[in-house]
């Protein structure tokens, strides 16, 4: 199945159909919502690539833990709590109506 | 009217197929089947497991900023109904929400890992007693199981953002 292909498609056909007046009224919000779960389900696509990553290096560590001893490091550790601050930060900018 | 109506019903179709698909990808790159199911005649290192779990939570974290800006984006835009954008801000709020449930939690989890990891450094060196490294790792075990919910409870946001 060619992911960007399908995602284009309904990007797409809801622009479309939005754009023409073939939808209207309360299917015309539909057609706002729809575009909004292709763009989620582009966001999926990121998702799985940064989880097989992550999976990548649980893997690692887990195998350095077998043969070492040593656990994840002070600096794996440091990378991630930085990344999570720096989303939680942007997430508070975002709060409100 | 059945026109209208058949095209919006074919969008959502492939939406949903499209979304399906995403959701089964992530289940197979899922770190935390890899660190946090016990493989059998072997116990959970519960320092991985934890490391999984936060780097996890900081994944659908930034998912979670992706589709909060995109939520605010379509709410502020020009000629949205104000149904509409009502309902975008309360999924944008809801993913909000569950960050800040989720992130104090996740952090103490984080902060257990880093202890039990420097009492085992100690331990050999043996500046410390295993009795201290038995505590450090419950104490991290109680913080991933108390994290988990809360995490799980952020991807469901993030996955349900496109539900408001």
């Amino acid at each position: 199945m060619n992911w960007q292909l399908l995602l284009g498609l309904i990007q797409t056909v809801a622009s479309v159909l939005r754009d023409t007046n073939v939808i209207e009224g309360d299917v015309a919000q539909w057609a706002d919502l729809l575009s909004l779960g292709a763009t989620l389900a582009e966001r999926g696509d990121d998702a799985v690539e940064e989880l097989a990553a992550l999976k990548a290096q649980v893997e690692a560590i887990a195998e350095r833990r077998k043969t070492t001893g040593e656990g994840p490091t002070a600096e794996e550790r440091a990378a991630w709590r930085a990344r999570s601050d720096a989303a939680h930060a942007e997430l508070q900018a975002l709060k409100g109506d | 009217m059945q026109r209208k109506l058949f095209g919006a019903a074919v969008a959502a179709v492939l939406t949903l197929s499209l979304m399906g698909a995403s959701c089964q990808n992530i289940k197979e790159a899922n770190p935390l089947t890899v660190a946090c199911s016990a493989v059998q005649g072997q116990s959970v290192d519960v320092a991985v497991c934890a490391f999984a779990t936060y780097g996890t939570f900081v994944v659908f974290e930034e998912q979670a900023v992706e589709l909060a800006r995109d939520l605010k984006q379509r709410a502020d835009a020009d000629g949205t109904a104000s149904d509409v954008r009502e309902a975008l801000t309360k999924a944008k709020n809801a993913i909000i929400s569950a960050d800040e449930a989720a992130k104090p939690i996740a952090d103490r989890m984080n902060d257990a890992l880093q202890e039990l990891i420097e009492i085992q450094a100690e331990l050999e060196v043996g500046v410390t007693h295993d009795q201290k490294v038995q505590i450090a790792t419950a104490n991290l075990r109680r913080w991933v199981n108390e994290a988990s919910p809360l995490i799980q409870e952020l991807v469901n946001a993030v996955k349900g953002g496109n539900k408001p």
